[in-house]
């Protein structure tokens, strides 16, 4: 059985789709892609993705844990970004999936 | 793939391409979550790939089953959560039900995705030198 991506592993690929298939997840994605490479602050990351902190250090967890985002201490606080490369490799994976139907 | 170049070229919105924020796209839709959960398990991920690889792009949960050497109530299983996604369709040939991968989805997901990572791409400010910048 030949593996269906050739670049990920599907291991890595599930982890992704698993940590991208929650509302408060994709709702802090969606504010990461809009705040943009520069990332956000985690106070005004969890106001814009309307949860509380604590459910955004969980949440960004899992999703530091897939690999689509980054994170970085400036200062007394914790800067969120998006890693592009993860998720291009999730898109990437998915047209991969649409192009072989 | 005309939402690329209008992606591209449009200096009026550089950081966020036509993605998670203001596509009318797959990333939008309130089933977007589920759509990634009815993906994120590897097995279902093998089977709904398995028909495309198929003559004629579709096959009976029975095929599927024997391909990956499984009883059919496993693929049947995952083949009726990811028909509730959306994500498969059936149609019945006579006494078959033949699945096959529904590839609008996959694509729309696909192109938000891509929109997102490009325009992140396309902007390579690192930490630091905002921290500079602003000192």
């Amino acid at each position: 059985m030949a593996p269906y991506h050739r670049k990920m592993r599907a291991d890595d690929i599930v982890t992704r789709l698993s940590a991208l298939a929650h509302d408060a997840r994709l709702d802090i994605c969606r504010a990461l892609a809009r705040a943009g490479a520069e990332g956000l602050a985690a106070a005004d990351l969890a106001g814009r993705a309307k949860i509380t902190p604590p459910s955004l250090t969980h949440h960004a967890k899992i999703l530091m844990h897939a690999g689509i985002l980054g994170q970085e201490r400036q200062g007394r606080s914790v800067v969120y970004r998006l890693r592009p490369e993860a998720v291009g490799d999730v898109a990437e994976a998915l047209a991969t999936l649409a192009a072989e139907a | 793939m005309s939402n690329e170049a209008a992606v591209a070229s449009s200096p009026t919105e550089p950081r966020c391409g036509d993605l998670l924020g203001f596509a009318p796209q797959a990333l939008l839709v309130p089933e977007t979550a589920s759509l990634f959960a009815a993906l994120a398990t590897s097995q279902r991920l093998r089977i709904v790939n398995l028909p495309g690889k198929l003559p004629g792009g579709s096959a009976p949960a029975g095929e599927i089953a024997s391909a990956i050497e499984r009883a059919p109530s496993l693929p049947t299983a995952h083949l009726k959560t990811a028909a509730q996604a959306g994500l498969v369709e059936s149609e019945r040939l006579e006494r078959n039900v033949r699945y096959r991968l529904r590839p609008e989805p996959f694509r729309h997901l696909a192109h938000d995705l891509k929109a997102a990572a490009s325009a992140l791409h396309a902007q390579p400010i690192a930490f630091s030198e905002r921290r500079m910048d602003r000192a």
